[in-house]
């Protein structure tokens, strides 16, 4: 009988594992989604849930899914628009693109302060020229949490 | 006792309830924003402002500029003075309960429509609760059709009822609140805008009239559950509106020589709206445009008032604005354009070898893009002789219909007249008398094919836009080269397309000797393919200029020769016209139909061309007595060039205000990056195997003017002239006792170990059954430019 439940225990722990380990390996909806097109235009969108709110002072890191229709092999890069605002701090330093169809890459935002603060970040290829009409820039409101 | 009276005046009733209406608005505010956070108000504001103006329908320039320094100001007090001069521009002011209920007061906009426009309001939402949730503010009789507002097309769409009259009737009025989305389940047809959280945010409202004179509907808040479904009415209030009525107005418009023509019209009233706005475009006024492209004898819908006409018709045209103003009896604006250069007088045909009628900024739907009609609408209102169209891959099945093999140039008429009478039943397509003066010719662009890793091909004059044995784009090679040997097999021209991207390195010298990370799409393959003969030209004036210039000088040195054309990649690296960046041909006569573009294109392999951006242009241009495209200069030993060039370039009179930043948001080429500090002259430079050794200034006030350089040679070279960054000559090839140009060791150095650094960042995207091909066509090149440095007298 002890060995019945020893063997249930196991069992049931590893199946535990397993399960989490799945869940660690299923891909989650990046929240934010770039498409560089065949003219190696870089649009982006919001696409999936943007991640909980971490600790002030802490980066809260967002998968960026990159579906590159242009064989783009340069490095992306990330700014926010019209200036830094304060307090905010962002690390984007991404490995070189390798021209395949799909990639992820992530990003990271650090708040100081719990106040919400709304973000534009636009996405351009290096030393390449901005999609047109807005499209190359996504936002959103993002907020941290106060620990103390 | 006295009765005490008070004599209350209309005007004092009507001041004192302003005063306390103001009061009570203001007390709101303040009790509302107090609280707010400055950042993500203030972001959030100048984003919806920029939207305005995206839509040609900015608030006032002073409310803008005084919004930017209270954005800077970043306090409460800052949001408290923001909010008032927002209400001026906002309908309704939207609040959501904590429990969601939802109530409606009106904002301070003058509640003004236009019979057959659009106008854009502010949707002011105060959200203490911070929900995320979705939100729809839309009136109840929803007009006579509904807008995919992401493809800028409409569909008609009406429910199904036995008796429409009475529902068509009531449907005067059409809105929609911009950047909406369908809202989960995405089956219900419905959208929403997402709530950011933040306690106060703005939003846009563009509301559509088909009637003039005073009108009411019913205005309803929905709000939808955060995790989808069924949206529950939050709200509701009736909003009326006077809607004034528009006038159908005459457009004269008239070439310099008093010829009727199509032009560029950007149309403004006295608040910077544009019409027809942009909100709501219909092929051929396109969305992404201020301007729109009509012709002589056509019209337009303006409500009455004063407006400004800026016209236009491509960069050899001055720039004119003036001031009208539309009533009763004034229906008709007079368009007399005006030139400051007409190249045609010399010889020189303009072309644009690289625009597109689909993908990037055009519709997807209900078209893949724009048809020829349109395509031609916009040739002729920019002054280009010719223009290329070229499909690729977005949109690629669609578009190679129009592909005909044959030079064409139809009627402007209207592709989709049903869409044209349901959103502006007021343009109908009128001939001019220079509509045959632009032609367009469909080709291909190979962008998002296989091959297109190592740079996209511009392909011009196929006869056939297939690639042999294939069905799909899939099909196609994984590399350039056996396309561009079945271009040249059925005659046809092939060159590389924006062709500084994947070349900028650090150094901005001219040449330079860096070498290019070639991770991106333009000249990368060329280098390698051009020893095989087969690259007729390098396509630019549309990138980074030294990039563009360096692989070509370079490769020039090793005596490999192809032109250097301009072009737009429109609307792809811009959407603002076709034609920014363009050739000039030289021909005998101008071209028309199939036998001009023949001989355009023939031109342009030769070189009898100088490209740019029309800003400047080298209408005479010899080296001892030689122009470009006509043979070489046969020498029989050293000695002095005698270059002589007739110039002309036309600076505005006045430079930008903050000229580095202007000159720092320019894409591509553009004269006011070679205005020579703030004074009225730019230099040309004399260009010799790659190296300026001579420079002259002159005045860019549009007259031309000769100038002459003289400089000794000593081996074989090429001789050209440039403007940096505004128009480049085709060289003149100066050959000394026959031998070829070995002009600069290190540029074949350069060339040589380009074609390594091409291999190993494009070789992992060509298949495994292409690979020994190109494996052997590479090491070809690599023995090429091995050889030509052996040959070079100088490092």
């Amino acid at each position: 009988m002890r060995e019945v439940v020893v063997g249930a225990l196991f069992i049931a722990v590893a199946a535990l594992t397993f399960v989490k380990a799945e869940n660690k390996t299923v891909p989650q909806e990046a929240p934010i989604q770039i498409t560089i097109n065949p003219e190696a235009r870089v649009s982006v969108a919001l696409a999936g849930t943007l991640p909980d709110p971490v600790p002030c002072g802490t980066a809260a890191d967002f998968s960026v899914k990159i579906l590159n229709q242009g064989f783009v092999t340069s490095r992306l890069e990330a700014e926010f628009v019209g200036g830094t605002p304060a307090g905010v701090n962002l690390d984007f330093h991404p490995a070189p693109l390798k021209g395949v169809r799909e990639e992820i890459r992530h990003l990271r935002i650090t708040l100081t302060k719990p106040d919400p603060t709304d973000l534009t970040i636009t996405f351009k290829a290096h030393n390449e020229i901005p999609d047109l009409g807005g499209r190359d820039r996504v936002h959103f409101v993002m907020h941290c949490v106060q620990t103390r | 006792m006295h009765a005490f009276t008070l004599s209350v005046s209309r005007r004092h009733f009507l001041a004192l309830a302003g005063a306390f209406a103001g009061a009570q608005f203001c007390a709101a505010v303040e009790s509302e924003t107090s609280e707010l956070v400055p950042q993500p108000y203030f972001a959030g504001v100048n984003r919806i402002l920029e939207a305005l103006a995206r839509l040609g329908a900015p608030v006032a320039a002073a409310d803008a500029q005084r919004i930017a320094a209270l954005a800077n100001q970043d306090d409460s007090a800052a949001v408290d003075a923001a909010e008032i001069i927002l209400d001026r521009y906002t309908l309704a002011r939207l609040s959501l309960d904590v429990d969601g209920t939802g109530r409606i007061a009106m904002g301070g906009a003058q509640r003004t429509l236009v019979e057959q426009g659009w106008r854009m309001f502010l949707v002011r939402i105060a959200n203490p609760g911070g929900r995320t949730n979705s939100l729809n503010f839309a009136s109840e009789s929803q007009g006579p059709g509904s807008m995919m507002s992401w493809t800028m097309a409409p569909r008609a769409h009406m429910g199904d009822r036995l008796n429409k009259g009475p529902v068509i009737e009531k449907m005067w009025v059409m809105s929609r609140m911009h950047e909406s989305s369908p809202v989960p389940p995405r089956d219900q047809d419905i959208k929403a805008i997402q709530l950011s959280g933040i306690p106060v945010e703005y939003r846009i409202i563009e509301l559509f009239s088909r009637d003039a004179g005073r009108h009411s509907d019913k205005f309803t808040l929905y709000t939808f559950p955060k995790d989808g479904g069924y949206s529950y009415d939050s709200g509701h209030r009736d909003i009326d509106f006077d809607c004034l009525p528009s006038r159908l107005v005459n457009l004269a418009v008239c070439d310099a020589d008093g010829r009727g023509c199509v032009a560029s019209l950007a149309i403004k009233d006295r608040q910077d709206r544009v019409y027809p706005p942009q909100a709501m475009r219909v092929a051929p006024d396109l969305y992404f445009q201020p301007q729109i492209y009509r012709g002589d004898g056509e019209t337009i819908l303006l409500p009455d008032g004063e407006y400004t006409v800026e016209s236009k018709r491509g960069p050899e045209y001055l720039r004119c604005t003036e001031t009208v103003t539309i009533d009763a009896s004034h229906t008709a604006i007079k368009v007399k354009l005006q030139r400051w250069i007409d190249p045609a007088q010399w010889g020189w045909y303009s072309g644009d070898t690289h625009i597109h009628a689909g993908g990037c900024a055009h519709y997807s739907s209900p078209t893949e893009g724009v048809a020829p009609e349109t395509m031609i609408r916009q040739a002729r209102g920019e002054g280009l002789v010719i223009g290329d169209v070229l499909t690729w891959a977005p949109s690629w099945y669609y578009q190679k219909q129009f592909f005909s093999g044959h030079a064409i140039s139809p009627p402007a008429n209207l592709e989709h007249p049903e869409l044209q009478v349901a959103n502006d039943a007021s343009l109908r397509p009128h001939p001019t008398a220079e509509d045959t003066e632009s032609i367009l010719r469909y080709d291909v662009e190979v962008s998002g094919f296989p091959s297109s890793h190592a740079g996209h091909l511009v392909l011009l004059r196929l006869k056939d836009q297939d690639y042999p044995g294939t069905k799909i784009l899939e099909d196609w090679p994984s590399w350039n080269l056996p396309i561009l040997r079945w271009v040249r097999s059925q005659g046809a021209l092939g060159g590389y397309a924006h062709c500084g991207i994947g070349m900028t390195t650090d150094s901005e010298d001219l040449p330079n000797y860096e070498i290019p990370p070639m991770d991106g799409i333009g000249t990368q393959e060329a280098i390698i393919d051009v020893t095989h003969g087969l690259v007729d030209f390098l396509s630019g004036c549309d990138t980074n200029p030294v990039a563009e210039l360096n692989a070509w000088y370079h490769m020039m040195n090793c005596g490999l020769r192809m032109a250097l054309v301009g072009e737009t990649d429109y609307p792809c690296i811009s959407d603002e016209r076709m034609g920014k960046g363009r050739s000039y041909v030289r021909l005998e006569h101008r071209p028309v139909a199939d036998a001009g573009y023949e001989d355009w294109v023939r031109g342009m392999a030769q070189g009898r061309l100088y490209c740019g951006d029309g800003r400047s242009h080298f209408l005479e241009f010899k080296v001892s007595g030689r122009s470009s495209g006509e043979g070489d200069l046969s020498l029989t030993g050293s000695g002095i060039l005698e270059i002589e060039t007739l110039v002309a370039a036309r600076l505005e009179p006045e430079p930008p205000a903050d000229l580095a930043a202007f000159r720092h948001g320019l894409n591509g080429w553009h004269l006011e990056r070679a205005r020579i500090g703030k004074t009225d002259t730019v230099p040309v430079e004399l260009i010799v195997n790659g190296i300026a050794v001579d420079k002259a200034t002159f005045i860019a006030d549009g007259k031309p003017r000769t100038i002459n350089f003289k400089t000794p040679i000593i081996r074989s070279s090429w001789i050209a002239l440039r403007i940096f960054p505004s128009s480049h000559t085709h060289p003149v090839f100066a050959i000394i006792g026959g031998r070829p140009i070995r002009a600069s060791k290190r540029s074949a150095q350069w060339c040589r170990t380009c074609v390594d650094k091409v291999w190993e960042v494009k070789s992992p995207f060509i298949r495994d059954s292409e690979k020994p091909a190109a494996v052997e066509a590479f090491d070809h090149a690599r023995s090429v430019y091995e050889t030509i440095a052996t040959e070079c007298e100088i490092a």
